[in-house]
């Protein structure tokens, strides 16, 4: 039992100091979920960001320099919002703008409750899984996990040009690496409490993301068809950095949507963070940085701002996104390490079978595998109502997103030498992990689709959903 | 984890079937809404497809906890070890083994005759780098240091293969064998 408190440590040290950063941030007032997976988000992303830098500048990496620095910039965070949220008087504090659920049903709160049962059995089962089985998925055997043994051995990143796959991001190396020194020993099942709780994180994000155009039991339905996916919820509680990446890959795109919503420029700024913090997670966060991008273009194109107001947001979003990627590609040069591994084109005219064959095993993995429940077809299904009746301008940003991200794989696959990774012999691994990074973006579409459907009840929503 | 129900489509169109059946019943209440059908009928989809998703997740259900069951019942109350075996086997055991009879780091490289690119050699080579580190590396390869061991995993008759200025250190059949080099 005395062995919890460490890992307990652990974990709460960078949420505090997520949590400075998060007050320094956004000025208004939060639900109690959402703030904590917020911060956890944002320590998370600061720990191996931290242990970067100090292995950039010759800062050795210890408990008393982590923590304290991690302490530093949460009390140095906190301090710059007290001292601003001083200049402002009570009746000021803005609160974040949820759908009000004062007119639920008993029938409505008896499902409410049901619903939430089901989803803490299936959080419970996760948990367990994580912390009672060891490492021993293919990614974290041969990369990600083996990396953060070497990097816990030798206490620094001196042997990353000669570990496998160097010029992979090092987010959940770096983070299990954190783990093993507080635990002082490396123990491959301990280190897994972040994988459940990235999930767990992400759910919050996508509710509170719901709770902002549906009202409450609408919302736990949409996080609750995560849940219905075994295959989703099995990547929650193994070494697999999947969750890790849709946490900040799909929240972005939730942030961007919300900043497009009330130009709070809060909301931007975390999108600029998580963006640049998925870059630091996958390869694949580079090409949803340039999503993300896209996506804010087409948002300001849209917005009646002025152009110099368009672009100095643009050039704000784009100067933070793009601190991780250079700090650690700084990081890749003092190393030694390839910077754009993988990255190549070598798409020739004899290779157009490519295309038929990536354009069946996408549709393989999404229809027929049985990896989504049928959450697919539900989501084509429910996309017919964009024909039928208005939609709000969220809806459409959604999903031009997901058309984004479909594109973008299928680009990867079929034009660049990542091909043979991808389809055939190792296509059943790699396709459906791909088709995850966005995966909620979908059951998020689907659900404000079917709730734009219903009246009386959730009309108050349904105005805020077409308000826009 | 189980995935109950293996062929979405064909469940997908059982529930299409049924729901526009149930839809067919109710039709002549919904003529009296004056809504255009097409139009209703579009709007129903997202709906009847929810409807659909709970049913394939109820009909889940008993293959969930099956699963879940059947990994407390196997992992509860056995020692990490213990488990590392239940789930790696050979590789684990055999890397405890090596790992537990070297006095010093060696900077090791692996022979063998399975295809390490293709599954199993692929995985097994992996686990056994990854249970093996830091005693042994095996797969973090320090180009300036050269190697002063040999595993030989999965080696048909390992010890003709053998260098003669390496000696075996371990042997565990003619087939894994673990040398070192003479110290000069």
């Amino acid at each position: 039992m005395i062995d919890y408190l460490p890992l307990i440590l652990t974990i709460m040290i960078p949420v505090i100091a997520g949590y400075g950063m998060l007050r320094c941030i956004v000025d208004e007032e939060w639900p109690v979920p959402l703030t904590l997976a917020v911060s956890y988000a944002l320590g998370s992303m600061l720990l191996p960001m931290l242990m970067l830098m100090y292995d950039l500048t010759g800062i050795p990496w210890s408990g008393a320099t982590i923590y304290g620095g991690l302490m530093g910039m949460g009390g140095a965070s906190l301090g710059m919002s007290l001292i601003r949220g001083r200049k402002r008087s009570v009746e000021e504090t803005a609160y974040m703008r949820l759908v009000d659920n004062d007119d639920m049903t008993t029938l409505q709160r008896l499902s409410y409750a049901l619903l939430m049962l089901y989803l803490a059995v299936h959080v419970w089962m996760i948990f367990w899984r994580a912390l009672n089985m060891p490492v021993f998925v293919w990614d974290a055997m041969s990369t990600s996990m083996f990396k953060a043994h070497v990097f816990f051995h030798e206490n620094s990143l001196a042997s990353l040009k000669n570990v496998p796959r160097p010029s992979y991001p090092l987010h959940v190396p770096l983070w299990a690496t954190w783990i093993s020194m507080n635990l002082q020993h490396w123990n491959d099942q301990w280190i897994k409490i972040i994988f459940p709780l990235n999930f767990m994180a992400f759910i919050v994000i996508n509710y509170y993301f719901l709770r902002c155009f549906v009202h409450k039991l609408w919302a736990l339905i949409g996080v609750g068809l995560i849940f219905t996916s075994e295959y989703a919820l099995s990547f929650a509680a193994v070494a697999y950095r999947e969750w890790t990446l849709v946490l900040y890959n799909c929240s972005t795109v939730f942030w961007i949507i919300l900043w497009s919503r009330h130009q709070k420029n809060a909301y931007l700024i975390l999108a600029a963070v998580f963006s640049g913090a998925g870059t630091f997670v996958k390869l694949e966060g580079n090409g949803y940085w340039m999503i993300h991008m896209f996506l804010l273009l087409a948002v300001l194109w849209m917005s009646k701002q002025a152009i110099a107001a368009r672009v100095k947001k643009l050039i704000q979003f784009t100067v933070i996104a793009i601190i991780p990627i250079v700090l650690y590609a700084i990081g890749k040069i003092v190393h030694g390490v390839e910077i754009a591994e993988r990255a190549g084109f070598d798409f020739q005219w004899t290779d157009w079978p490519r295309i038929p064959a990536t354009v069946k095993a996408l549709f393989k993995f999404m229809f027929v595998s049985g990896h989504w429940n049928i959450l697919w077809w539900v989501f084509v299904l429910s996309v017919v109502l964009v024909f039928v009746q208005r939609v709000s301008r969220d809806v459409y940003l959604l999903l031009g997103t997901i058309v984004l991200f479909l594109g973008l794989h299928f680009g990867v696959i079929v034009f660049t030498e990542n091909y043979d990774l991808i389809i055939g012999y190792y296509e059943k691994v790699n396709v459906p992990r791909l088709l995850l990074h966005f995966f909620p973006l979908v059951t998020t579409v689907t659900i404000l689709l079917a709730a734009s459907t219903q009246p009386n009840r959730t009309r108050h929503s349904l105005t805020s959903l077409g308000s826009s | 984890m189980g995935y109950g129900w293996s062929n979405p489509t064909v469940f997908a169109l059982t529930m299409a079937i049924i729901l526009w059946c149930v839809d067919a019943l109710t039709y002549t209440r919904m003529k009296r809404r004056k809504q255009p059908p097409l139009q209703r009928a579009f709007q129903l989809l997202p709906v009847y497809g929810l409807v659909a998703v709970m049913v394939w997740s109820v009909l889940q259900v008993p293959t969930t906890f099956r699963d879940f069951t059947r990994d407390v019942s196997t992992y509860s109350g056995r020692s990490d070890q213990e488990r590392r075996w239940l789930i790696h086997g050979q590789p684990y055991l055999l890397a405890q083994r090596i790992r537990q009879g070297v006095d010093r780091p060696y900077q090791t490289e692996l022979i063998s005759d399975l295809d390490l690119e293709r599954s199993p050699g692929f995985i097994l080579y992996r686990k056994l780098a990854y249970y093996l580190y830091p005693e042994v590396a095996l797969r973090q390869v320090d180009p300036d240091r050269p190697h002063h061991a040999i595993v030989y995993f999965h080696k048909q008759d390992a010890a003709q293969f053998i260098p003669t200025d390496y000696r075996i250190h371990q042997q565990f059949n003619p087939n894994v064998i673990f040398a070192v080099k003479d110290q000069p």
